[in-house]
């Protein structure tokens, strides 16, 4: 509620004075997208600045297209344009960067709070865990599995933005979650 | 009877969202065989690990939705069009034309007799504005050229800078022929 209303206060002053239709819409797609979106390229990107930079990116790439070629007919439409924008942005920045390990600034930002050393030290045992787990899955699982669990978008919009078949993503996530289970077993966690 | 969930059934998709709107799986315990269950409690493991990248924090947003807007303010604003995409004043395939075109008349007038005709017309032509150009015009004082008396008129042979003058009558212009000289022999000194 306090970004919608920051939001609603930034569209008064700022990117459009005439509450027209269009720009109500946009508001309303930032303001219901945009910590998916987010946390998807935090997630892929690992660098918490970069993730921001590209978020905002998004957005105004959405906005030219809606100014040129005119809002998306549905939802769904408008949210698989946001994440296949979102993925070639992040695919673009590992080329550039010739990157092979997207989840390199993954401790920082995944840093759980905790109320007491012993706490913390635990957390960080467990957190190493799951990222070793994670980083040992193949880059597409790696990718549903955070359209997924992160964006929360559900199989059959994560197979609208993959260009695959909602059974093979179901499929994907299945795997992924177990070599994850499987993987926190050797590690000597359970997932209980 | 009722249907064995897995994880490739819309069931699961249903469980996992539960999962991340954090409520209760009904039945959770046992709710569909030991690995269904296993993968729902490994997802949540994840899901708990994901929890700050999912709900950032209010800050975020706003810095996010400042850069958008600054990125579309810019986007706004004109650019200068590249230099390669400025439209000549000649279009390009009409310059082309014009070029082709002017090289075909360059061979037509070298390998047809009509070519050296042309050529040695507009020689004339040049060399007849020359003349006019140089020309006084009637009773113009100031630009008018004196003619030198003494100077041999025109179409008389002279040789290099140091040519020997022949002598002429002034009168009539005609050449005299020095003693002893025949004429239309060179003379030396």
């Amino acid at each position: 509620m306090q970004v919608l209303s920051s939001l609603r206060r930034s569209e008064a002053a700022g990117i459009s004075r005439e509450a027209d239709a269009t720009t109500a819409a946009f508001v309303e797609l930032f303001r219901q997208h945009w910590q998916r979106v987010h946390g998807f390229l935090r997630y892929r990107l690992g660098d918490p600045a970069l993730a921001e930079e590209l978020t905002a990116e998004v957005f105004a790439r959405a906005w030219a297209s809606w100014i040129t070629r005119g809002q998306p007919p549905t939802d769904e439409a408008a949210q698989a344009w946001l994440f296949i924008t979102a993925r070639n942005l992040a695919t673009d920045h590992f080329r550039r960067r010739r990157s092979t390990c997207p989840l390199d600034g993954l401790p920082a930002f995944l840093h759980p709070t905790s109320d007491s050393p012993e706490t913390g030290v635990l957390a960080n045992d467990t957190l190493a865990g799951v990222e070793r787990c994670l980083i040992e899955l193949g880059e597409r699982e790696r990718e549903i599995l955070g359209l997924r669990l992160i964006a929360g978008l559900r199989n059959r919009a994560i197979a609208d933005i993959a260009k695959t078949s909602e059974g093979n993503v179901a499929k994907i996530v299945h795997r992924a979650l177990r070599r994850v289970r499987q993987c926190l077993l050797e590690e000597g966690m359970s997932d209980d | 009877m009722t249907e064995r969930p897995t994880m490739e059934n819309p069931r699961f998709d249903d469980d996992l969202d539960r999962i991340l709107s954090g409520a209760g799986l009904p039945g959770e315990s046992g709710a569909g065989g030991d690995d269904y269950a296993m993968d729902l409690a490994t997802a949540r493991v994840l899901t708990a690990h994901f929890a700050s990248l999912r709900h950032p924090p209010a800050e975020v947003g706003e810095r996010i939705w400042r850069q958008t807007q600054q990125r579309i303010d810019a986007g706004r604003q004109p650019r200068l069009r590249p230099v390669s995409t400025i439209q000549p004043l000649i279009p390009f395939p009409r310059r082309r034309l014009v070029a082709v075109a002017a090289a075909i008349l360059f061979l037509l007038s070298a390998i047809t007799p009509v070519g050296p005709q042309v050529v040695a017309t507009a020689q004339e032509v040049i060399a007849a504005w020359g003349w006019i150009e140089r020309a006084p015009a009637p009773g113009d004082e100031s630009t008018a050229v004196e003619i030198d008396e003494t100077a041999p008129p025109p179409g008389m042979p002279t040789v290099g800078v140091d040519a020997v003058t022949i002598p002429y009558d002034p009168d009539t212009r005609d050449q005299i022929e020095p003693a002893g000289v025949p004429a239309g022999e060179p003379t030396s000194d």
